[in-house]
């Protein structure tokens, strides 16, 4: 109880601070000499950048080592645009935020197909190649000398001066804190984290690695092209001197030393990275202090400050600034209505499940051959066989996760292919072998997941938390928590899913999957790690959805749960299906007995 | 016709750099998914050590030689061991990026510190003399390139198929946890790989500095071109980077000769982009995608 108090007061705490200090930081233009308020609005420019990188690096896993780039391309696009063709500051700053978005798009469309240590690197070209060009196309640029005569911006007959281009700078600074923590808070910033922790879960559930990590990767683009147009604009004069690569590493610097992925982050990072030279008055080996401060970072605060304090808050004061509000929407029981009419719109007359000679080979390996059964709609289809069998190849050619080389399914009476993702589309949920959970997001986050594609959010709608965006929010996280209900999960939904116990991780995974509203769950070993209440729990849960009308196919090594649960059985041995029938009659039958346990002299040869 | 033949003799002796260096990538990331972003500024401080040996301490060529290459691998093996070995975790791990990147500043900066902005040339044991090829001239210099390069590249062969350490590579670089099922330090092999890698940027650098001017800055476009034929080629196909260097080599002299000079550097990694929407994985890549997510 105590924890919850503490946690309230210090939750009405949070605004009540950030007024103050907006308070405090909106004065200092005026309380403050010219040269601290260079560095404040200095602070601000980093902290508008930052935000992106954030949703980038921390967000999307994705290290741009090249934003100070498209810094340069939005400065260097407002100031050639009002310099030599005399528009105004609000149209010039457009014209650069749009060619950074556009440069941004061009380079991140192949690198996050290539991904990884392929994007880091082509980033760093990226920011080489704008340095170079800066200085050798001085026909444009202007060369080593840059633009000077940039103008301020003026509003009706207003002239910006710095002081109050301080203030914009600040608030557009505030608005992108807020955008950013909006995009956390919604089914894009679940996605980005998602597809970033594992990308297979994250396609088992519909969702493509591409779109949510591309616009990551175009607002960071947008806010780095926004930074730049007005400190061009401020500065009044650019030179490609502020633009080399390690001005880009000093932006992925301010991120992971105030804590990627975290809201603050960001702010203290560039707050640090702003005053620590001012202080150390240090003019060599400025850059191997900040690679040194780098390295530091990554050995011994890995979350960075504010992870690290959030960290600690948590375990030491039981506090949490949460992502997520808490409170429901209905205290309903789980009678499933909801869940129960989202499963009967998706069920067909059919057979559910129609397999015909399936063939998927490994090199020289036949995993499965001429594979072939029917699973029938509403019922519990098991899977069994020996270690190596092929059962869990065969759930990943039906799941989509593989492509069989020959052979035919059915779903509902129409033909099934295609990649994870889209098959996911069409109604069929997984879960997989070892617990895919997405460990950064919370278990309620986890199940809200599921339902990303379903729930078909809007990006503007997002950023900006439109009211029809918050009961769309309220309506998922309901519904998430009826899913947690049903498998029934007692334990707190706000925490994270790294930890929770073994057994719990398959259930939420179970219930994350039904979150996709499918018609066919495919369960791989779900009971393993369970303990024997727990396993008890899972057989009522899989009667309860069949129940629901849901045609489940498990595979399972339990022989005494399997022949509880389920309605029929196949049984595969070397690839190959040795019969299909009522698994009291199957798991009885002399050649299944075989497959498990050998034939007698193959045995005693074995123990010899 | 003769200008076209020694445009192409000396596209493939940067070609030939390009090759050394990019290999070092290949080196270490067949074996455990990770490179050193700091391959470049390797490079860079085995072409200042060596101008630095036999420029101010007055050590003979070969000994200098020797010594700046011995250096930079075993200050590759130091980068294993403090900005590898903590951040290997995985195919999504990107710390080890992070960390190889702020090596290569630290290097860069205090390579400045010690070394000042100059630029220098280590006078070629080669000489200065010209070899004449169908009316083409080259500098013995540039020559030398060749020779050394290709048995730099027999002798590597010769280790990964012949010596026990370059079977472990091989092993590791197929499937790590048999290969520590089978009582193998895989640790250890990685760090063979990194020392490899190392006396590649070192020889590399070194070799640079026979022909080319080098300063402490040249280390980053370097590594990054390098990179570039690394990616073009994908990393784990060695022949297929050596080709591509070479390529891009020859390549790269003939944009600065007959498009521009100034913007060489754009089209290369212009190239490099356009390859990647065609081909994410690198041209030559010889990994075949099995899941479809």
């Amino acid at each position: 109880m105590n924890g919850i108090n503490k946690s309230r007061i210090f939750r009405r705490s949070v605004p009540v601070g950030g007024i103050v200090a907006a308070a405090a930081l909106v004065s200092a233009a005026w309380t403050t000499d010219t040269y601290m308020l260079n560095l404040f609005f200095t602070i601000g420019i980093y902290v508008i950048t930052c935000v992106g990188m954030n949703i980038l690096v921390g967000y999307c896993g994705i290290v741009s080592i090249g934003h100070a780039g498209l810094m340069a391309a939005g400065a260097y696009t407002s100031a050639i645009a009002s310099t030599q063709y005399g528009l105004n500051f609000w149209l010039s700053a457009l014209a650069g935020i749009a060619v950074s978005l556009l440069i941004g798009s061009i380079i991140a469309i192949p690198t996050i197909k290539a991904g990884g240590v392929y994007l880091s690197m082509i980033t760093i070209a990226f920011g080489v190649v704008v340095h170079e060009a800066l200085i050798r196309w001085d026909v444009v640029t202007g060369g080593p000398l840059g633009i000077s005569g940039i103008p301020k911006p003026k509003l009706g007959g207003y002239d910006f001066d710095l002081q109050s281009m301080y203030v914009l700078v600040l608030v557009i600074a505030a608005a992108s804190l807020v955008l950013a923590y909006n995009i956390r808070r919604s089914a894009w910033g679940r996605s980005m984290i998602a597809t970033k922790e594992n990308e297979i879960a994250a396609a088992s559930l519909g969702i493509r690695k591409f779109k949510p990590q591309f616009v990551g990767f175009a607002v960071s683009s947008v806010l780095a092209g926004l930074a730049g147009t007005l400190y061009a604009h401020t500065n009044s004069f650019i030179s490609p001197d502020t633009y080399h690569f390690q001005a880009s590493v000093q932006l992925v610097l301010i991120v992971i030393l105030g804590g990627s992925g975290t809201l603050l982050g960001p702010v203290i990072g560039a707050i640090i990275l702003v005053f620590l030279p001012e202080l150390l008055e240090m003019e060599k080996l400025r850059m191997a202090l900040y690679g040194g401060i780098m390295f530091a970072v990554l050995y011994f605060l890995p979350k960075g400050i504010m992870g690290t304090l959030n960290d600690w808050l948590e375990a030491r004061l039981g506090l949490k600034l949460a992502t997520q509000e808490d409170g429901r929407l209905i205290n309903a029981t789980s009678d499933g209505t909801l869940f129960e009419q989202e499963i009967k719109s998706r069920i067909g007359k059919a057979a559910a499940l129609r397999l015909d000679n399936i063939h998927k080979s490994f090199g020289g390996l036949k995993a499965l051959s001429d594979v072939s059964f029917a699973v029938t709609a509403g019922t519990i289809h098991s899977l069994v066989g020996p270690n190596g069998a092929g059962k869990t190849t065969l759930l990943n050619v039906i799941s989509g996760l593989y492509a069989a080389e020959s052979g035919t399914m059915e779903l509902h009476g129409t033909s099934l292919s295609g990649s994870l993702s889209s098959v996911s589309g069409l109604g069929i949920a997984r879960t997989f072998q070892h617990s895919r959970l997405f460990k950064e997001l919370t278990v309620l986050e986890n199940v809200m997941t599921g339902m990303t594609v379903k729930a078909k959010t809007g990006l503007g709608a997002a950023m900006l938390r439109t009211p029809g965006q918050r009961r769309k929010e309220k309506l998922l996280r309901e519904k998430a928590h009826l899913l947690l209900d049903l498998i029934g999960f007692e334990g707190n939904r706000h925490m994270s899913a790294s930890q929770l116990p073994y057994g719990h991780q398959r259930m939420v995974e179970i219930a994350r999957a039904l979150a996709t509203g499918p018609s066919v769950l495919l369960l791989d070993e779900p009971a393993a790690g369970m303990t024997a209440a727990e396993i008890k729990q899972l057989e009522d849960l899989l009667k309860q959805l069949v129940h629901y009308g849901l045609t489940i196919v498990l595979i399972e090594h339990h022989m005494d749960f399997v022949q509880r649960v389920s309605d029929a059985v196949t049984v595969l041995d070397f690839g190959r299906v040795i019969g299909t029938g009522k698994p009291e009659e199957l798991l009885n039958d002399p050649r299944v007995i075989q497959a498990y346990l050998g034939k007698e002299e193959v045995a005693a040869d074995a123990e010899r | 016709m003769s200008l076209v033949l020694q445009l192409i003799i000396s596209g493939l002796a940067v070609g030939c750099l390009y090759a050394v260096i990019a290999l070092g990538y290949s080196l270490t990331y067949v074996v455990n998914g990770t490179l050193n972003m700091s391959q470049g500024q390797l490079v860079m401080v085995g072409g200042v050590l060596l101008f630095g040996f036999t420029e101010h301490a007055g050590l003979p060529f070969p000994l200098a030689f020797a010594a700046s290459i011995i250096v930079v691998a075993l200050l590759n093996l130091v980068i294993e061991r403090l900005a590898i070995r903590k951040f290997d975790k995985g195919a999504n791990s990107v710390e080890w990026v992070l960390s190889t990147i702020a090596v290569g500043i630290i290097i860069q900066d205090v390579a400045l510190y010690f070394n000042g902005p100059d630029e220098g040339v280590v006078p070629s044991p080669a000489g200065n003399g010209m070899l004449r090829i169908a009316e083409a001239g080259i500098y013995w210099k540039e020559f030398i390139f060749f020779p050394i390069v290709g048995i730099l590249l027999a002798l590597l062969i010769l280790f990964y198929q012949k010596s026990h350490w370059g079977l472990w590579l091989r092993a590791t670089a197929d499937n790590r946890t048999a290969v520590e099922m089978m009582g193998i330090n895989s640790g250890r092999v990685v760090a063979v790989a990194y020392v490899l890698s190392g006396l590649l940027a070192g020889i590399g650098g070194a070799l640079m500095s026979t022909n080319y001017a080098v300063s402490v800055d040249v280390g980053l476009p370097l590594g990054l071109k390098a990179i570039s034929v690394a990616i073009l080629a994908g990393v784990n196909n060695p022949k297929g980077i050596v080709g591509t260097g070479l390529l891009l080599g020859v390549a790269e002299v003939f944009i600065g000769q007959y498009v521009s000079t100034a913007f060489r550097e754009m089209f290369v990694y212009g190239i490099v982009i356009l390859v990647l929407y065609w081909k994410p994985m690198g041209l030559f890549n010889v990994r075949k995608t099995l899941v479809k997510v």
